[in-house]
């Protein structure tokens, strides 16, 4: 397999936009990456999206936004894992290039979930759970992820106050990113007195409902240097799934699809927990800002809570996790989201990340689709 | 008149959903809810259907405040995770109880009730879900 690079990097704030549908959305991120490579052609595009055809009656997305973005009519294709479809966009640019099949190609990912109001975009969301025997029910995705963070509470002995500094550090972070979509710090106190969605899942706890898009360029060894004065390696992909019916699986506190999809990343990239420098994890959820960290092999079990309050994490130590400020702070335009965590970790590694700064040589971003359903970990090195 | 739920999908899925069907491995005794036609343990194609007890106790729950669109009328609604005697967990509406009143450990059986509608015209939809078992019965 031939080695791959990402060279170009393209990002609209995250936000509510009555004014740009998914066409200018991407059109917007994808012109700044073709930019940042000096305006040359990518030679096919893969994007990350999950609700253009629930929420958008829009399917054979590639094409269109292809079209749209003035690329021509070079191969596109949509790629598809909830709210991880962004993660595998990413996979499979890695793998279009690697294989050699191509040497220049565009991963975007792009969400417009401002379009109706929150119980209908919910809906939309629901579909990554079992449509068949928890969306059926009237579920919703917090109410789902509210299951996991019940238990996780009660096993550990984790109080309310305690979940809360999750947030408080996303929230912190994310006040120094200009494409944040809530670029504000919140307190513990208001965040554990915040509106109830599904119990013990607060406002606070939730990652935001917002548009957006993300676009990268990813070139061959060949291309790579003419691209780019500061290419970054991806030197690790890993992806795994797992049952989609949560009850059917035999521990709720862990990801197995985050475990074996890491595992594989950091055997690929030849690195080891410990080397890591920077992180973007997939806090679609407090408690999964917590877990993520525990299943990717940085902290133990029921302890990252603490560890988080003990400074842990924050900027300045090693890793740094969540600089732009995650899921709950920086946005989660779901399909887009994991294109956006492979831009940034890019950014930091390269140097030119405009939020909290990170001084590092090996970054981790990883991508969820659904309730740890579909996991993708990707490695990149300077 | 529009059609939210699809009729055959709702027929199709009636013994899981009303009788809590599900497929047992006859190679290596694996049970598994929903039913499947392949053991994930074994890989034998040897599985036959069975009923699940429908009594068992709750692992996790929640109270789900804010609720999907067609679910106004039931808010909140309360979810579980349930394990059953014979070792397997399902997820359902808990039916019957009093927010306040769940907790970790509560023993439940299964009920079959209503879950939703598609408007005054169209299909109803209704499964297993779990009330409180009372003391004393």
């Amino acid at each position: 397999m031939r080695k791959v690079y990402v060279v170009g990097i393209g990002l609209t704030k995250i936000g509510r936009f009555f004014d740009k549908g998914l066409r200018e959305l991407f059109a917007e991120a994808a012109i700044k990456a073709l930019d940042d490579i000096g305006g040359e052609k990518v030679q096919a595009l893969v994007v990350g999206n999950m609700m253009s055809s629930s929420l958008g009656e829009q399917n054979n997305l590639g094409a269109i936004l292809a079209d749209y973005a003035g690329l021509g009519g070079i191969p596109a294709f949509k790629v598809e894992a909830a709210c991880g479809s962004g993660g595998v966009a990413v996979y499979t640019g890695y793998s279009l290039v690697a294989s050699g099949l191509f040497d220049i190609v565009m991963v975007g990912g792009v969400e417009k979930q401002t379009e109706y109001p929150t119980r209908i975009v919910s809906k939309g969301l629901a579909q990554a759970s079992d449509a068949e025997y928890e969306l059926f029910y009237g579920i919703s995705f917090t109410g789902l992820n509210a299951l996991v963070m019940r238990k996780y509470m009660e096993t550990y002995g984790i109080s309310r106050d305690e979940m809360s500094v999750w947030p408080v550090l996303m929230h912190k972070n994310a006040s120094k990113n200009p494409y944040a979509q809530l670029p504000f710090e919140v307190t513990i106190e208001q965040v554990s007195n915040s509106m109830l969605i599904a119990d013990p899942i607060r406002l606070l706890d939730s990652s935001p409902i917002g548009d957006g898009a993300a676009a990268l360029v990813l070139a061959s060894e060949k291309y790579a240097r003419k691209l780019s004065d500061t290419p970054v390696e991806i030197a690790g992909v890993g992806l795994a799934t797992d049952h989609i019916y949560i009850a059917y699986r035999d521990d709720l506190l862990k990801l197995k699809a985050t475990i074996n999809a890491s595992k594989v990343a950091y055997r690929m990239a030849k690195v080891e927990p410990s080397q890591i420098d920077v992180v973007e994890e997939h806090d679609a959820f407090t408690v999964l800002g917590y877990m993520n960290l525990e299943d990717l092999g940085f902290s133990e079990r029921g302890k990252t809570p603490k560890e988080i309050a003990e400074g842990r994490f924050h900027p300045g130590d090693k890793p740094t996790v969540n600089p732009s400020g995650g899921l709950k702070a920086r946005g989660h335009p779901v399909g887009a989201t994991g294109v956006y965590q492979v831009a940034e970790v890019a950014m930091q590694l390269r140097g030119d990340y405009p939020g909290v700064k990170v001084n590092g040589e090996i970054g981790l971003a990883q991508s969820i689709g659904g309730l740890g359903t579909t996991v993708s970990v990707t490695i990149l090195r300077r | 008149m529009s059609m939210r739920f699809s009729i055959p999908r709702t027929w199709r899925e009636r013994r899981p959903h009303y009788l809590l069907e599900a497929s047992k491995c006859k190679n290596c005794g694996k049970i598994h809810y929903p039913p499947r036609i392949k053991c994930d343990k074994c890989g034998s194609r040897d599985l036959e259907r069975i009923r699940l007890s429908g009594e068992g106790k709750v692992v996790t729950y929640t109270v789900q405040y804010v609720v999907l669109d067609g679910f106004r009328d039931y808010a909140p609604i309360v979810y579980a995770i349930v394990e059953l005697k014979e070792g397997i967990k399902v997820l359902a509406t808990l039916t019957d109880v009093k927010p306040e009143d769940v907790k970790i450990g509560l023993k439940v059986k299964a009920v079959l009730r209503k879950v939703s509608e598609d408007g005054k015209l169209g299909l109803i939809r209704y499964a297993i879900k779990f009330k409180p078992i009372e003391a004393g019965s």
